[in-house]
């Protein structure tokens, strides 16, 4: 047995393995464009590693995990984060697993370490290693904004007896009624890409007492990049005297257990903060999300003051799945901010390994 | 530390809380490794168990999961948890 480098080369054996233990994997492009096309290994021309595989005696790999850079910000510093994902070992090796674990989880000069798909196995295994749940307001309640209300009820009506709260289900489904009203004066730039104005964006964010993943240029193509330029991809922008003051992004994807056309909000930056710009952005997304005929919108992360915002406008929690943010830090700068602050954290679904699933 | 009475007490209340998996208290159990026959999730949670008997003999929260990871070591016996914890 041995422990390699992941390579580019290994894509087809990465599919078969991954696909036996039922985990997505990308597209041939899209999985080669996680590391050919990351703005980190671009810019700093430093020799990182792609992740490990396993591999057994007849050079075979067995098992394997991902190793992606990530960038944040808080208060003007720059914070390099690695993202893990597609973690699996043949049943057969599994008391190696924690093998290819720990090079993931102890690899040099990184700030935090962070998987956000965590199932329950991997969850005590990140604890196990010293990672902790971020403490960012309520950051595993799913909110839900409902369209489509005959289908969401239908729904609700067909699945009911397999619902654990019905009391709590039955006082969403009456907010139903009294909270779509999303009237709104515009003044949005939609697109389906991102433009070079968001560097300053970035720029400007990073000064915040705020902890974000990169909302620069070259980040945000690279994590949309296979949604780009299509109706899959939603970007609507703020502008002020022709300056780019805040934005919000939409995913639009089927939810397949529950045959729902849904938009997912994955980004939603301001830079004042300005509690009418972000209701009016909200406004315009559940306007965008109508019209492409989603039944529902979701939203998982985002600060404390966006979640209230959200909550203001009619968006209730649904506690569902698991939406677990785990780090493990090795910055003591950090520290405090990652786990005990639940106000200056503004992670959002998008900000881990979820990105490669939506 | 008496390493042997938390290797002990361990071994014992991890074969108690469940019923799949069983350790053998011999030095030459291997808890990690081709053989081993233990998943992950038995592997941490009885490192787990480990870490929290050393926290309540003498009251020092130990690292142990990062310090065997970071030893890079392929196996881990029964008999190298002594020296990870004598150390």
């Amino acid at each position: 047995m041995k422990i390699d480098k992941l390579t580019l080369n290994n894509y087809e054996e990465v599919k078969l393995l991954s696909t036996k233990y039922k985990l997505n994997v990308l597209e041939k492009d899209d999985w080669e464009n996680i590391w050919k096309n990351n703005p980190y290994i671009l810019n700093t021309q430093k020799d990182w590693i792609n992740g490990w595989v396993l591999k057994n005696d007849q050079n075979k790999i067995v098992g394997l995990i991902h190793n992606i850079p990530f960038i944040f910000y808080y208060n003007k510093k720059k914070f390099l984060g690695a993202i893990c994902g597609n973690w699996v070992i043949d049943e057969k090796y599994k008391a190696l697993s924690l093998n290819i674990r720990s090079k993931f989880l102890n690899q040099q000069n990184i700030d935090l370490y962070i998987t956000n798909t965590a199932n329950e196995i991997s969850e005590k295994v990140m604890e196990a290693f010293k990672a902790k749940k971020i403490s960012q307001y309520e950051y595993g309640n799913r909110l839900v904004y409902i369209l489509n209300k005959k289908k969401i009820i239908f729904n609700y009506i067909r699945r009911i007896f397999k619902i654990k709260n019905v009391i709590s289900d039955i006082k969403n489904i009456k907010k139903l009624f009294f909270h779509n009203n999303a009237n709104f004066k515009e003044s949005f730039d939609v697109s389906n890409n991102f433009s070079k104005d968001f560097n300053d964006l970035n720029e400007n964010l990073s000064e915040k007492k705020e902890f974000f993943s990169s909302k620069d240029y070259e980040w945000l193509n690279w994590k949309y990049s296979r949604l780009l330029n299509t109706d899959k991809l939603w970007v609507i922008k703020k502008y002020e005297n022709k300056k780019l003051v805040g934005f919000l992004t939409l995913i639009v994807n089927y939810e397949k257990n529950f045959h729902l056309k849904k938009s997912t909000i994955v980004e939603l930056s301001f830079l004042n903060n300005n509690e009418k710009d972000i209701l009016e952005i909200l406004k315009k997304s559940i306007s965008i999300s109508k019209k492409l005929n989603c039944d529902l919108i979701d939203v998982v992360g985002f600060s404390k003051y966006k979640k209230i915002l959200l909550k203001q406008i009619g968006f209730f929690n649904r506690q569902t799945g698991n939406f677990g943010f785990l780090v493990k830090n090795s910055n003591s700068e950090i520290e405090n901010i990652l786990f005990r602050n639940e106000n200056d954290l503004d992670m959002s679904l998008t900000d881990g390994d979820a990105i490669f699933n939506v | 530390m008496d390493a042997k009475k938390i290797i002990d007490e361990s071994i014992e209340s991890f074969n108690k809380s469940q019923s799949k998996y069983r350790i053998k208290n011999s030095e030459d159990f291997e808890l990690i490794g081709e053989n081993s026959s233990l998943d992950s999730l038995a592997i941490v949670n009885f490192l787990t168990i480990i870490e929290n008997q050393v926290f309540k003999n003498i009251n020092i929260k130990k690292d142990i999961v990062n310090k065997i990871f970071n030893d890079k070591k392929e196996k881990l016996y029964i008999k190298d948890l002594f020296l990870i914890l004598e150390k």
